[in-house]
């Protein structure tokens, strides 16, 4: 199978910081009812193992960068302000991707009004010009599939996340989930070789 | 067999441990202000009420109308005690 080109500065990161924690980490229903008290390393170190997460779910819906960041901040900033609303603590993960697309759809539906011609990613000035191009081509080989695969292949492959974890936050069977990112990864892949032999 | 993970590493920010850290402190600052809204919000609630509550209990009563004068008649009269003058000066 031929390698679908990857940025060469950059390696694979995955995740340090997993929505229910491997062995020794605090579990992340314990850090939700240390933050309800108030407590403010138990509050960084929920949003450290979810901000990428919110991140990737944020970029899901909205394929551009900068807009998903601003809306996993704004959704995680929301999710802590109600964090007494969070019925379920070791379910916090499915309860913040619920509030991040919310805001996400939201924010596209004012994106639509306001910007009816969609401009697709966005140029940074401070990137390297082989990762704008890789960046815009990921984004488009990414719209081309549907919500629920972006999702799955983001959180898995952008932040880390276990197809237990996914399935749990994502409210999908773990095969289901197999079977999402089988079929996001494959048409990624069509699509970038594509990319890349033009 | 699952295709090779694909590299979304150009997709990354980046820099998650410093906006994490910027984050939870506005998040803090945000909850600890919404909370100050709400308990200062509570007392203010609290201590109108006991003061409408006072206003309430001490609340000077209403005086009775004084009784109104009415027409002397001769079921009147005939029925309760009555000065004869009164009769008198009706009568005239």
């Amino acid at each position: 199978m031929k390698p679908v080109p990857a940025s060469p500065a950059v390696a694979l990161a995955p995740s340090d910081a997993r929505a229910s924690g491997p062995a020794g980490q605090t579990p992340v229903a314990d850090l939700v009812r240390a933050a309800r008290r108030g407590d403010a390393s138990a509050t960084e170190e929920l949003i450290r193992r979810h901000l990428r997460a919110a991140y990737a779910v944020a970029l899901a819906v909205l394929n551009r960068p900068a807009d998903a960041e601003d809306i996993a901040q704004d959704a995680f900033l929301i999710a802590i302000e109600r964090l007494d609303e969070c019925r379920d603590p070791a379910r916090f993960s499915g309860w913040l991707v619920q509030i991040v697309r919310n805001r996400a759809l939201h924010a596209v539906e004012k994106r639509k009004l306001r910007d009816p011609v969609d401009h697709e990613g966005e140029i940074v000035a401070h990137v390297p010009a082989s990762d704008v191009v890789l960046r815009g081509q990921l984004l488009a080989a990414l719209a081309t599939l549907t919500p629920v695969q972006r999702e799955v292949v983001l959180l898995h492959d952008l932040d880390g996340w276990t197809h237990a974890e996914i399935a749990d936050a994502l409210g999908l069977t773990e095969t289901n989930c197999r079977q999402h990112l089988f079929t996001a990864r494959r048409a990624l892949r069509a699509r970038l070789e594509v990319d890349h032999g033009t | 067999m699952e295709p090779e993970r694909i590299d979304m590493s150009s997709l990354d920010r980046g820099d998650w441990q410093r906006k994490s850290a910027a984050l939870a402190a506005r998040a803090l600052e945000l909850r600890r202000l919404r909370r100050t809204v709400v308990v200062r919000g509570s007392i203010a609630l609290g201590l109108s009420m006991a003061a409408a509550l006072v206003l309430w209990l001490f609340a000077p009563k209403p005086q009775a109308p004084p009784p109104t004068p009415h027409a002397p008649s001769l079921l009147d009269w005939a029925t309760h005690d009555t000065d004869p003058t009164e009769v008198l000066r009706y009568a005239q």
